[in-house]
């Protein structure tokens, strides 16, 4: 028997772009145009799912549907927030992960998506755990039967990826997302088990991860606020690109921006000097990755900026403001192909930039192909501080030119290692600025042989020999050197070390001062041309000469 | 005489026609709504025939229940018609 049945589906058209009227790509920086712009794609209003935006009620359901829309789809879909407050929260047990429970989990998204709002004032995507935002809170009273809360804390946006599903990307523009957590200063790693305090690894902003590639990702004239982990995190070399644009970070117990990935951020303030751990840090470890930063501005009660990079990545800091910070930059382990430029560091507490080994990457490959110029230091200790351990290492290409220091040194440490293309012209030292401080490494005090003007005057480079061994070799760095303690008797013979002799200046000069008396500079034509060996007073001087030996004066 | 014919007639019966339909994602006015199936039959014999008396402007239901083409207009309808399987009157 032939069957016939009526059917009636319900069945929405929504007007162009779906109510979306607002294309910030016009907000781009001139040169960004193409990279900022909105990508096409069909538009899903999430209220045409059902969501609220009224602060009250949880809308992650029908935002979901909407996303779930975007998948079925198969391709890039920009997902609408009309202005509001949209109340969310990961959906347990299917939005629980190994690395925390997540809102907007985009490992399964091939294509690109787009979070957009009408604006940062305007849109908010907020975490929807009230009891957060008190540091000293329990996480037991966020429920009101006392039980434990079945969500503590929570990553907003999160790719990791698996092996060969690579992800295609996406954007957050012009909204807030608010991660509902102060920031308490509190920078214990893995946070306060009881309380939610401290560092906390489950509670990010966005994180990138694993072990296919995600495309493009894009924060664009948006803050992502109130996290206590890392505002945006992306590990090894999951993420092919990070950009922060017109966008601001803070509140995180954590660093801001923790990438090793090319990234550019411009026109963003990171960090917002409420203390965050680090500004911004980029570890191009595993790839020749680019770090470009770009009228921006950087604070972090450690350090505003860290860069790992090794040969063949780079790092380029232009126009931009570093302040209030522990360090200004930090070049950690490696770092090559360094421009600094054009740039302001102001109430950086311990230096504007240092080098410094640690040991903690043994990708590191030294240091080479530095740039700093045209930049303005006030307040912030050492310019430049080379920290120079044990033997020191090389530095092929090092150029410090027309920096204008207020209140400040302009360079100092230990430069021990060889260094070629050593280049310090053209500073301008201002009220309360000296060339370099003490603890002086023995180049910047000298171009061309002549003391740079304002430079300091060393009081001593201070030696003490404890080791039982008859010889020792010091580094005179400064007008007087001393002499100090020494364990050896009853004489303690003193050598400078001859492959060092480059680093001298001719008319160098330096006298002595010591604290034991039976130091005797050696007799030796590696290094001087005394006759014979050199009972060391307070009265003696060396200079080195036309002949690159040092003489007696 | 009483006569008793033994018969065999051959019969069928098919199960009730069925429909579910399924959650539409939403069209936009100005773009291209992909060929989407507009749910699952069930029951009678197939194969099934589609065939719409209400549908949005510029948009079709193929014979076969998959919904395309580009919206001209907003708003909210139900897309209705009759599903038809195969079965012999």
């Amino acid at each position: 028997m032939k069957q016939v049945l009526n059917f009636s589906i319900p069945f929405v058209v929504g007007p162009a772009n779906n109510g979306l009227s607002f294309d910030d790509s016009s907000l781009a920086p001139i040169g960004y145009e193409d990279l900022c712009k909105l990508p096409t794609g069909t538009v899903y209003n999430v209220k045409n799912y059902g969501a609220k935006g009224d602060g009250i009620v949880d809308d992650t359901p029908a935002v979901k549907q909407a996303l779930a829309a975007i998948k079925a789809s198969n391709a890039t879909g920009i997902l609408y927030f009309p202005t509001g407050t949209y109340n969310l929260c990961p959906q347990l047990p299917q939005d629980a992960t190994p690395w925390g429970d997540v809102v907007f989990n985009l490992a399964g998204f091939p294509m690109k998506v787009v979070f957009i709002g009408d604006g940062p004032s305007k849109t908010i995507l907020k975490g929807f755990m009230p009891g957060l935002k008190d540091p000293k809170t329990t996480w037991k009273t966020l429920t009101t039967d006392g039980s434990e809360p079945s969500i503590e804390r929570f990553i907003m946006f999160q790719a990791i990826t698996s092996p060969n599903t690579p992800a295609g990307g996406f954007q957050i523009r012009s909204m807030t997302v608010d991660g509902q957590a102060g920031y308490t200063g509190n920078f214990l790693s893995g946070g306060d088990s009881t309380t939610g305090d401290g560092w906390d690894w489950f509670h990010k902003g966005v994180r990138i991860d694993g072990s296919s590639q995600v495309d493009d990702v894009l924060i664009f004239n948006s803050q992502i606020i109130n996290f206590r982990g890392e505002i945006v995190y992306s590990g090894g070399t999951a993420a092919k690109f990070v950009g922060l644009f017109l966008s601001k970070t803070d509140s995180s117990n954590a660093s801001c921006i923790s990438c090793s990935t090319d990234m550019l951020i411009h026109s963003s303030d990171v960090g917002q000097d409420v203390g965050v751990y680090n500004g911004t840090e980029n570890f191009c470890i595993t790839a020749q990755q680019k770090m470009v930063c770009i009228n921006s501005r950087f604070s972090g009660k450690a350090q505003g900026l860290v860069y790992i990079g090794v040969d063949g990545a780079s790092c380029l800091i232009d126009n931009c403001d570093i302040t209030n910070s522990g360090r200004g930059i930090l070049f950690s382990e490696t770092a090559h192909n360094v421009t600094v430029r054009n740039s302001r560091f102001l109430n950086n507490t311990a230096q504007a930039m240092i080098d410094s080994v640690l040991g903690l990457y043994p990708q590191g490959t030294g240091f080479s192909n530095f740039l700093i110029e045209n930049n303005t230091f006030i307040k912030t200790g050492y310019s430049y501080l080379c920290q120079g351990y044990g033997g020191g290492y090389d530095w092929p290409g090092f150029t410090l030119r027309n920096n204008t220091v207020t209140s400040g040194a302009l360079i100092g440490g230990s430069f021990l290692g060889t260094f070629t293309n050593f280049n310090i012209d053209g500073n301008i030292l201002g009220d309360k600025a000296i060339s370099t401080g003490d603890w002086a490494g023995n180049v910047a005090l000298w171009t061309n042989n002549v003391r740079l003007p304002g430079s300091f005057i060393g009081n001593h480079e201070k030696f003490d020999e404890f080791s039982p061994t008859p010889t020792a070799i010091f580094a005179p760095i400064s007008d007087l050197t001393f002499l100090n303690d020494n364990r050896s008797s009853p004489i303690q013979n003193a050598e400078i070390d001859s492959t060092k002799l480059h680093y001298y200046p001719v008319g160098f000069t330096t006298k002595f001062k010591i604290g034991k008396t039976n130091w005797v500079l050696k007799a030796n034509p590696a290094w001087n041309n005394f006759s014979a060996d050199v009972p060391v007073t307070n009265t003696t001087t060396i200079r080195f000469n036309a002949n690159k030996l040092f003489e007696l004066v | 005489m009483k006569q008793t014919l033994t018969f065999t007639v051959s019969f069928t019966v098919d199960p009730f026609l069925a429909f579910a339909p399924a959650v539409l994602p939403h069209a936009v006015v100005g773009v291209e709504y992909p060929a989407t199936s507009i749910g699952t039959v069930t029951g009678g014999a197939g194969p099934y025939v589609f065939n719409a008396t209400v549908l949005p402007n510029g948009m079709t239901l193929s014979t076969d229940g998959l919904l395309s083409g580009t919206p001209t207009s907003e708003g909210s309808t139900d897309i209705a018609g009759t599903i038809t399987d195969s079965g012999t009157p």
